[in-house]
């Protein structure tokens, strides 16, 4: 019974979001401020009713509600608790559930945290945001229903995708859910600027901390997915360029550009058009995301979902939201104010090169995921496009990016010379060249090592020298500052973590037999045995590995792990530090007490992550600046 | 409580909801003027502090600051007009009225319809059941009907009794060796006990009907199917073009055989490096699976990373005995690259990359693609 009021309730959500869309909009059309004001209770309702039916259904799955086709499909009574919570996320229907309820949050966000910001304004950013909202409960509702009943409840539930029992994919998708949706508000100001016909300092300045907090969860979500990739798959990869992957890293690019936009925009009035074209950029490559995940074109190890009519709609869904979006730009941007004078040598010009670097950057990672899918929908034959490509062109193009990043902060505003930037950096400049004589003699001849660690060093310098420089100054240390120091280290960090554990890692996968002792990168790991064990919902294997790292040891137990699907899971043993994880994945039996395995050393890899978290401290620390708690009289 | 009053109380709390609201709105919060100004004037403050962090030279400061204030000067905006009033109350019927109609109609649109789905699964084989009884009645009146006789073969066919499938067809044979559907179906009934295929009986089936009509689009489909099984591609590409061109612009089954000569074509052009796999996949499992159902084929390596090196994904429909794989359906590792190799057949009804429940596979022994490029699997 409760499964029809969760059903309800997602209808009603419908409804309340269609008349979001209508009656604030005849509200302002009329001047009735009453109807206007109306968004808000709006959407209030609207997120009750989403979440109604989220915990209808999540309740579901704590019940073992097998009468629901889609409990049945992903859960049974064995799946642990933590893993039926989970599972309601874990398959195409419940995740767009969760994509409706995390944008319903972001709208009801908006509207309790933006008393600063005119009531209009708000108004409008509601029903932009009922729109998206409309688009999306209509796909759940008509295509992809979570409350479908089973005509015969069988008496247990299939498995949950063995894949996702596990707590790092539990966050992964709400986190990567959080940035994409979060896109949707930096263009809901936007579009509703363009609607308003007022182009002005007001969106700027309160578009940017939404913008920050959502690119942090972005940035959050896509460096869980490859820390859940690197101790699950089993084979210790953290990014495989699956198309997927780069699904959510396009948008993650754009919204880069789009933050250090924002910031010239909101001070200094220049590049209003380009930031305009940047927000509804960022939240269509989300919309393509979504597109790419739920119809099913790719095959990957992300590919939920194989109904076409789900894609087509979603395919129609991002026309009228790209195109409508470009339509009203084209026809509002003559409002744009323009761009403010700056000269060549200026932190204006800075921000300019970042931000045709990122893009440049996103539509090398875009043809390089869509050409294969065009060539293929044409039947022009099939090509795989893979790592090499995106190493070759995508890593060049960043390299210009990363040295720029570090300059840009000391240049001035609207007009800096050379010389200036000479007789500050000079002695930084020196130690850098030290640096570049000195690495290959000491540490490695390895040239992208180098090439990493030059980047590394040239972000280090210059980001310490300008907090010593900004600490000894008469002048505040503000988040937004300090914000930006963390997340360029955090860059930094992470172009060193990556390299090096690419370049330097060593993987050796081995036939061991118990008792047997292999070297690998000077440890010594011994096979002392394998047990089989079983679990709440799975049974396998367990290998028992001694490491000796010098005088110390350390136990480390892989698992094989069959679900009742008969999919088999590694369980890789992990012994992690900060300067080298030691890898160990146990594989299959080859009789006779031999067992493959899998041994990895991975210098750094944990900087990758610490950088990534490094990247979203830093956005939400600059979200949080002063500057975006302005005191207005009400 | 049951649905209705469940319903009628979510509807009446949303629409008081909604009313509390039309008679209290919310506060209004500042104006677009008192915004920019603000903000301008924080810009300038900012501005200040710029200048004293050396973000900005003096001399450019008053430049700026005139920035500011002119882009303050052109935001700050025409009277928006006099606020009109509503009618609350009018407002909150209608919004009522709104919220309840329109939520009742699309939830009944939605709303579950239990037990159609049993009823569909039925329908088909009870009205197999239905004919072949029929045509036996039929054939029983008309014992030398050959046409009778492979009707009720191919029905008998289609419930999974092959032997009397066989035997009807058999009998057909006999008194209509010259009826060219007769002579395919039986080919095609007959290659379906040999795995699929189609070499000996079948063919010299075939063979025979292509000798009464040459120009049989079906005859010269089945005829591209053998020879493509065979590894004569030559002859599979000559007998589906002389198909396609027998077939009228606008018939259904050109797309099917287009669809044929596309793989070939991809098959031949992709042949520097292609692994084949001559697949036989059991009547009892056809039986049991939808023809929607995905046969998806792909090679892993035998060590490191699980992630397929080449797929290839079809609907079971679409499945003609043989699957190639080859560089054009890697995914990022080239086929061609590696060395050795597994291939995992599998049937699957969603289609998922991860193995389901009810999904079938298959996984073959080690496969050295320096010394194999065929390999002949069976899913029984």
């Amino acid at each position: 019974m409760l499964i029809g009021i969760g059903h309800f309730a997602l209808v009603l959500s419908l409804v309340f979001a269609i008349l979001l869309v209508v009656v604030p909009t005849i509200g302002i059309q009329q001047n009735k401020a009453v109807l206007a004001q109306l968004s808000k209770p709006l959407i209030w309702g609207q997120f009750f009713l989403v979440l109604i039916s989220f915990a209808v259904l999540m309740n579901a799955f704590l019940t073992d509600d097998f009468s629901v086709k889609y409990v049945a499909e992903n859960s049974n009574t064995q799946l642990p608790t933590l893993f039926k919570f989970s599972a309601v996320w874990g398959a195409h229907e419940g995740s767009l559930l969760l994509w409706v309820l995390i944008l319903s949050i972001w709208s009801v966000a908006v509207s309790i945290f933006s008393k600063r910001v005119p009531s209009e304004v708000v108004n409008q950013i509601l029903i932009v945001l009922g729109f998206v909202s409309v688009g999306f409960l209509l796909l759940l509702l008509f295509t992809s229903n979570p409350f479908e009943l089973l005509a015969i409840t069988p008496s247990e539930g299939r498995e949950l995708n063995p894949l996702l029992q596990d707590v790092g994919l539990a966050i992964h998708p709400p986190m990567l859910y959080m940035g994409y949706v979060g896109l949707a508000v930096p263009f809901a100001f936007v579009l509703s600027a363009l609607i308003r016909g007022k182009l002005d300092s007001t969106w700027l300045r309160w578009t940017r901390p939404w913008a920050l907090v959502a690119w942090a969860f972005l940035t959050v979500g896509i460096t869980l997915g490859s820390w859940w990739a690197y101790y699950e798959l089993g084979w210790g990869g953290w990014w495989f360029w699956d198309p997927v992957e780069n699904a959510s890293f396009m948008p993650w690019l754009v919204a880069t550009a789009l933050i250090h936009s924002l910031s010239v925009s909101e001070k200094r009035g220049a590049f209003r058009q380009w930031t305009v074209l940047l927000a509804i950029g960022g939240f269509s490559l989300s919309l393509l995301g979504t597109f790419l995940v739920r119809s099913g074109v790719l095959t990957s190890v992300h590919a939920f979902a194989t109904d076409p009519t789900r894609g087509l709609f979603i395919l129609i869904f991002l026309f009228v939201v790209i195109g409508g979006s470009l339509a009203l730009y084209s026809w509002r941007s003559w409002m744009i104010q323009k761009s403010n004078q700056f000269s060549l040598v200026s932190r204006e010009t800075g921000l300019l090169i970042n931000n045709i670097v990122l893009v440049s950057a996103m539509f090398c990672v875009l043809l390089g995921t869509l050409y294969p899918l065009i060539l293929d929908a044409l039947n022009l034959g099939k090509i795989s496009v893979g790592a090499p490509y995106f190493d070759a062109v995508f890593v060049p193009i960043m390299i210009p990016g990363i040295i720029a990043m570090a300059l840009v902060p000391f240049l001035r505003w609207k007009k800096d010379t050379f010389s200036r930037l000479w007789s500050m950096l000079r002695f930084d400049w020196a130690g850098m060249v030290l640096i570049v004589v000195l690495t290959p003699l000491f540490i490695t001849y390895n040239i992208f090592v180098l090439i990493a660690f030059y980047l590394f060093a040239w972000v280090v310098i210059h980001s310490l020298f300008l907090l010593t420089q900004r600490l000894r100054s008469k002048a505040k240390v503000t988040l937004a500052f300090l914000g930006m120091i963390i997340a360029h280290l955090g860059i930094g960090v992470f172009i060193l973590g990556a390299t090096v554990t690419t370049q330097m890692g060593v993987e050796k996968d081995l036939k061991m037999t118990i008792g047997e002792t292999q070297y690998v990168a000077g440890y010594a790991f011994t096979l002392n045995g394998v047990e089989q064990f079983m679990a709440e919902n799975y049974q396998g294997f367990k290998g028992s590995v001694s490491v000796m790292d010098g005088e110390d040891a350390i136990e480390l137990s892989p698992e094989k792990r069959l679900y009742q699907t008969g999919m088999p899971m590694t369980e890789a043993a992990i012994d992690p530090s900060l300067g080298r994880d030691l890898y160990v994945a146990l594989g299959e039996s080859l009789g006779n007490d031999n067992w493959s395995m899998r041994i990895y050393y991975k210098p750094m890899v944990r900087w990758i992550w610490l950088g990534g978290i490094m990247i979203a401290l830093g956005a939400l620390l600059a979200a949080f600046d002063r500057r975006y708690r302005l005191k207005v009289k009400l | 409580m049951s649905f209705e009053w469940q319903f009628l109380l979510l509807i009446l709390a949303s629409s008081g909801f909604v009313a509390y609201f039309l008679y209290r709105p919310l506060k209004v919060n500042i104006s677009d003027d008192a915004s920019n100004v603000a903000i301008g004037k924080q810009k300038k403050q900012e501005l200040a502090d710029d200048v004293t962090k050396g973000l900005i030279s003096e001399s450019l400061y008053q430049e700026a600051e005139d920035e500011i204030t002119y882009t303050l000067a052109s935001e700050l905006s025409r009277d928006s007009g006099d606020i009109v009033a509503i009618n609350p109350l009018k407002w909150a019927i209608a919004l009522s009225v709104i919220i309840a109609i329109v939520s009742v109609l699309t939830y009944a649109q939605l709303a579950p319809k239990q037990g159609s789905s049993a009823v569909i699964e039925m329908s088909p084989s009870v009205r197999l059941e239905q004919s072949v009884e029929s045509l036996k009645a039929h054939r029983d009146d008309n014992s030398e009907n050959g046409k009778a006789w492979a009707m009720l073969g191919l029905a008998e066919f289609n419930l999974g009794n092959t032997d009397k499938a066989l035997a009807s067809f058999e009998k057909a044979y006999s008194l209509i060796p010259n009826d060219i559907d007769m002579l395919l179906q039986y080919a095609s009934v007959v290659a379906s006990t040999q795995d699929g295929d189609f070499a000996g009986e079948p063919q010299s089936l075939i063979d025979q009907a292509l000798e009464v009509a040459p120009d049989s689009v079906h005859a010269l489909y089945l005829v591209g199917i053998v020879a493509a099984n065979d590894g004569d591609l030559l002859l599979a590409e000559q007998s589906w073009q002389k198909a396609l061109y027998l077939l009228p612009v606008e018939h259904p089954d050109k797309a099917v055989i287009e669809g044929a000569l596309n793989t070939l074509r991809n098959f031949e052009s992709t042949n520097d490096f292609t692994l084949t796999i001559h697949l036989s996949i059991s009547e009892d499992i056809l039986a049991l699976r939808s023809e929607l159902d995905y046969l998806m084929v792909y090679a892993k390596a035998l060590t490191g990373s699980p992630m397929p090196i080449a797929i290839k994904k079809i609907r079971l429909k679409d499945f003609n005995g043989i699957v190639s794989l080859s560089d054009a359906d890697s995914l990022s590792v080239k086929l061609s690259e590696s060395i050795e190799v597994l291939v995992v057949v599998r049937i699957s009804s969603t289609g998922l990359a991860v193995k389901q429940t009810d999904d079938i596979e298959i996984i073959s022994d080690a496969i050295s693609l320096a010394e194999t490029r065929s390999i002949d699997l069976q899913v029984e």
